[in-house]
């Protein structure tokens, strides 16, 4: 964890450990001596270059050595940007911004597939990425939406794209385009 | 300005060629060995260069570069003693990195930091004088430079690859007398160069020590040529005091016309009383000889100087793998060893680090009752160069 607010936070990895967390992915985090959870989705994955790596870059001539020298050795800054979508107390799922924010330091690990489907129980959890997704609001909406599916057992996926479905149709009764955007995304196989 | 520059550089340019085609024409190593020993005879205070064994005008290509080898750079960093800082110390950061060429094999990057803070360490004459100045914190940290060298090479002795050590500066190293205890310093140099050769006589392979100097304005070959216009009678102290009709000219000019990128000069050995003191106070392995290299391409021609010590130098073989795996390194990183970049990148004490090293010996006063206080002159200077707030007048 670098940085948070009760919005969403940024934590920092190394550049060979991304080959996990991906766009739309479940995270969470919590401070070890309080029962608060907080989970979001990361929303940007962003790899800073430096001057050294762009004369890498110029000179086009890295070797096996040099890339792993620099992805391996090298602290090349990863930075994740999640949003909050809610939290677990006392075993408890909300759905609304965390009462406190991470702190910093804390450890921020992908949630598993039961975390998954436990924290999406409810279609509430779409209410934060739709207000806070700001300009890849239909992408996340419909990463978030295929993940929390893909942690349940095959003959419940039907089942729970529907209901995401019809709870993003009551939400976007407004706004008809972007609804037939992330419904063309979450379409059942 | 802009005129005097044109002009100046003019002139450099007509006796430039004039230098060029006097290299190009001293091929003839027995004229060359005689000014020499003639000059050494009168005692003239020559401090150019004098050939090995190659001839001075032919530019040596490059063989191809050895299939694997190990490559160790080291390169030193420092915070100098502040009288008005909390605490009063001093602190080296060596850094280290070893590039395994030829594989696929993850380099290794490491730090070597020393913390001095003892009356012994900081003060002049054993504890009892007065704060050591920043040059000997040089010293200092140049000697722990080429003892790290030696003994992370050392771990590498059982293999049969070419190893090269790479210092990032020349390998002829003295100090001025403004040192205390230069003597024992340079004592502690000469033993760490002893230690690597000591290890080169124990290694299956070639074990290769080199001074890497860029942007050197040395003139050591232009001293030569111009020893070589001066009839014998002329040949005194003070004609050689100056580089007569080749003044202004460096050798790194002379070579950027004179080698094609990759190229490098004819291995010389640099005429000098330092120099002088290396093969006669440990050896004749020791004296440090040179070449020139164009490490840069043919749109840009970037010369360094590479000095080596003798026992690489009477080897052939030794000054191919030097001469190729440096360029290898240049070329992967804008014109500059890449080691040399990593290892410096290693050994550099950023400010934030200074800061967070500063917080660190607070917290450790205070758990020792001390009242870590700066001095009211470093507290205003920090405020003041903490950034002033601008208030404008809105613009309309």
């Amino acid at each position: 964890m670098l940085r948070a607010s009760t919005e969403g936070f940024t934590c920092g990895t190394r550049s060979q450990e991304i080959e996990y967390p991906a766009f739309g992915s479940f995270v969470q985090t919590a401070h070890p001596n309080n029962d608060l959870i907080v989970l979001g989705l990361i929303t940007a994955i962003r790899i800073d270059d430096d001057p050294l790596v762009r004369q890498l870059i110029m000179a086009n001539n890295f070797n096996g050595n040099t890339l792993r020298d620099q992805r391996e050795n090298r602290l090349v800054p990863v930075e994740i940007e999640v949003l909050n979508i809610g939290y677990v107390q006392s075993d408890v799922p909300y759905y609304n911004l965390p009462p406190r924010p991470p702190l910093s330091l804390d450890p921020v690990t992908l949630c598993n597939p039961a975390e998954i489907e436990y924290f999406t129980q409810s279609p509430n959890f779409l209410r934060l990425i739709l207000h806070g997704g700001g300009n890849s609001t239909v992408d996340l909406l419909g990463a978030a939406i295929r993940k929390a599916s893909d942690a349940r057992a095959p003959e419940l996926q039907r089942e729970f794209l529907v209901a995401a479905g019809r709870q993003l149709a009551g939400m976007l009764s407004h706004d008809l385009t972007m609804l037939q955007q992330v419904l063309s995304m979450i379409r059942p196989n | 300005m802009g005129r005097a520059v044109a002009h100046k550089n003019q002139s450099i340019s007509e006796r430039g060629q004039i230098a060029l085609d006097k290299l190009h024409n001293s091929g003839y190593l027995g004229e060359i060995e005689r000014m020499i020993h003639l000059v050494r005879d009168k005692d003239a205070g020559f401090r150019g260069a004098a050939p090995h064994i190659e001839a001075i005008n032919k530019a040596y290509g490059c063989s191809p570069a050895p299939e694997h080898a190990v490559m160790v750079a080291v390169d030193g960093s420092q915070v100098y003693p502040d009288f008005h800082a909390a605490a009063l110390y001093y602190m080296t950061n060596i850094g280290i990195f070893v590039y395994y060429h030829g594989g696929d094999e993850l380099p290794l990057g490491e730090s070597d930091p020393y913390l001095y803070y003892t009356d012994a360490d900081l003060r002049e004459r054993n504890g009892h004088g007065s704060l050591i100045k920043n040059t000997v914190v040089n010293a200092r940290r140049d000697v722990q430079e080429i003892q790290v060298l030696a003994r992370v090479c050392r771990d590498y002795q059982d293999l049969d690859v070419p190893l090269i050590g790479v210092m990032d500066g020349p390998l002829l190293w003295w100090l001025s007398g403004d040192v205390p205890n230069a003597g024992r310093l340079i004592g502690e140099y000469y033993t760490a160069l002893e230690n690597f050769y000591g290890l080169h006589n124990q290694y299956a392979n070639n074990a290769s020590l080199i001074g890497y100097v860029e942007r050197g304005d040395s003139r050591f070959v232009i001293r030569l040529l111009h020893l070589l216009t001066l009839a014998d009678e002329d040949v005194t102290r003070q004609e050689l005091d100056n580089a007569g009709p080749f003044e202004g000219l460096t050798d790194d000019w002379l070579f950027a016309r004179f080698l094609e990128p990759g190229e490098r000069s004819a291995v010389m050995i640099q005429q000098s009383p330092q120099n002088r003191d290396y093969k006669q106070k440990i050896g004749d392995p020791f004296e440090i000889a040179f070449f020139y290299l164009n490490a840069g391409s043919f749109t840009n021609d970037h010369v360094v100087r590479i000095e080596i010590p003798m026992w690489v130098a009477q080897n052939p073989e030794a000054i191919d793998q030097v001469h190729s795996l440096m360029l290898d390194q240049c070329s992967i990183a804008a014109r500059y060893p890449y080691m040399l970049t990593r290892a410096h990148e290693l050994a550099v004490i950023t400010g934030l680090e200074k800061r967070q090293l500063d917080d660190m010996i607070n917290t450790e006063l205070f758990k020792n009752q001390q009242l870590p206080e700066k001095s009211p002159k470093l507290v205003t200077k920090e405020q003041t160069r903490a950034g002033r707030k601008q208030y404008r007048q809105p613009t309309p």
